[in-house]
């Protein structure tokens, strides 16, 4: 850890918002959908420290309760796509011929449609529930672990040691889940730390749109939106929100930078 | 006769470009033959490229052959997963890197049921002692070891099957010579004590004078010689087998 400061400032970065995300109902200090009529934009001050929006609520409780959204999307999101990607992917590296070329041709069309407006057109056909944004993210981003799965498995399944396991007489599934999966685990999880700090940004995106998670839920993307009309007179709710999306997304590129140094 | 190879041939495609025509075919094994006999040792040389590693992959029915056939005496071989092993001849590739020592011994156990779980941790630990290991071993990883210690690992992951059969692809051909020299004692101890029947695959004629009863001579995919050990030193009847046997002197 001494040696490894991505890594340590990574997880300090993510264990902060992550305490901040689980802690949001004991630690925010207001309801985040709280209406203050006499405070309407008022700059940070000792009882708003990071001041309030266009309706009067307390921009510090949106945000502490935005992160729950926004990283919850990130991981749950992120979750679907490498359980995908493992899924297929081990599938087309292991089996090979037709099954891999089936699955790899798949997901070179699903590369080729531009992912964000293949989720805009989903999104306009279903309801834009926070749920359903996971849910589209996850089957939308297989394509990468996938790739990468396959390639590991490719390198791997020729090795002595997945030779000795068939003469023992493994089944296909045994050699997948326990010595295929675990020896090609250690890109999967750098490309995921990756993925997540995406989710995120996708999320903030599509709430930017305003096709992302509803108000009044807040997420660090749709509070940016609504600060778009004030942006001249209240620079603190573009500001704030805007910065957790970067310190967050730095953290987790921080944590994939410090484990490929560990893998090596 | 544990068992019976029948003109086992393998022909590998030579694919070229984007629709994977095919370019070549080279033969690997040309219409190899012999028998077995239970409790004996075949020894099989022959320089590299000769197709010796390939006949272990295909006996082992990790390849399939392109013809030929192969019969087991089912009087011995009743359960062909476990009771025909293989040692490979890189030992620092045959063990799972992510795996502990106790969870590589564990497999051939677990998929095998041959033992109650709770025995598992003893059996293991008696099969590293077998193969001159202690309990230490177990809860370690196969990069905390030499190359010598893993092939015996990987031998007593091998014997942890109870097989009948054992094919040794080279199994000390990578190892020093001294380590060379101890492995070679425990195969012979562990002939004895398993009753277990070798083809044990190597280009050293040293080796295979100290081990084997009966000796195969492959050439280019082809058996070219097959006879008694003692016969094949003494009185070699083929021009390359003598030439093998110069050059190893």
């Amino acid at each position: 850890m001494k040696n490894n400061p991505y890594l340590f400032w990574g997880l300090a970065i993510i264990v902060f918002f992550s305490g901040v995300a689980l802690l949001a109902p004991w630690i925010s200090p207001h309801d985040p959908t709280l209406i203050d009529g006499q405070n309407l934009l008022m700059p940070p001050s000792l009882k708003y420290w990071l001041g309030t929006d266009g309706l009067g609520r307390d921009l510090l409780s949106r945000m502490i309760f935005g992160a729950r959204i926004s990283l919850s999307v990130g991981i749950i999101a992120v979750g679907i796509s490498i359980f995908l990607g493992l899924l297929l992917g081990s599938c087309a590296g292991f089996y090979g011929k037709t099954v891999d070329s089936l699955v790899m041709r798949f997901a070179d069309i699903m590369l080729c449609i531009p992912t964000f407006f293949l989720i805009l057109a989903v999104i306009a056909m279903v309801e834009p529930s926070i749920y359903n944004i996971m849910i589209v993210i996850g089957l939308t981003s297989w394509m990468g672990p996938a790739r990468l799965i396959r390639g590991e498995i490719l390198s791997l399944k020729e090795r002595e040691f997945i030779q000795a396991e068939r003469a023992l007489g493994a089944t296909d599934a045994r050699i997948i889940i326990r010595h295929l999966i675990p020896n090609a685990a250690g890109p999967v999880l750098v490309n995921a730390t990756l993925g997540i700090a995406g989710a995120i940004l996708l999320e903030s995106s599509l709430s930017f749109l305003g096709l992302g998670v509803q108000p009044p839920i807040p997420s660090w993307g749709n509070i940016l939106i609504e600060s778009k009309s004030t942006l001249g007179i209240a620079w603190w709710i573009t500001l704030f929100p805007g910065l957790a999306i970067l310190v967050t997304i730095l953290g987790f590129n921080f944590i994939s930078e410090g484990l490929k140094k560990i893998i090596g | 006769m544990i068992l019976e190879a029948r003109d086992i041939s393998k022909e590998f495609k030579i694919e070229q470009g984007m629709f994977k025509s095919e370019a070549g075919r080279t033969l690997a094994l040309d219409k190899v033959s012999f028998v077995l006999d239970e409790f004996t040792t075949l020894g099989v040389v022959g320089e590299s490229g000769s197709g010796k590693t390939t006949l272990a992959k295909i006996l082992l029915g990790l390849v399939p052959a392109s013809s030929g056939e192969i019969v087991f005496n089912d009087k011995f071989i009743k359960d062909f997963r476990k009771d025909v092993q293989i040692i490979f001849q890189n030992p620092y590739n045959s063990l799972d890197p992510k795996m502990r020592i106790k969870d590589a011994l564990y497999e051939p156990l677990l998929i095998h049921n041959i033992l109650p779980r709770r025995s598992f941790r003893l059996k293991a630990t008696e099969l590293l002692n077998r193969v001159g290991l202690d309990e230490s071993a177990l809860e370690r990883y196969p990069v905390q070891f030499s190359g010598g210690q893993r092939q015996r690992i990987c031998i007593a992951r091998a014997i942890a099957c109870e097989p009948k059969l054992l094919v040794l692809d080279e199994p000390i051909s990578s190892l020093d010579l001294t380590i060379q020299a101890k492995l070679l004692e425990l195969f012979l101890e562990l002939k004895r004590e398993f009753n277990l029947t070798y083809i044990f695959i190597s280009h050293n004629l040293c080796v295979i004078k100290y081990i084997a009863d009966k000796v195969m001579v492959m050439h280019q995919g082809r058996v070219i010689e097959e006879a008694s050990s003692s016969e094949i030193f003494a009185s070699p009847s083929q021009e390359y087998t003598r030439e093998l046997l110069e050059a190893a002197k």
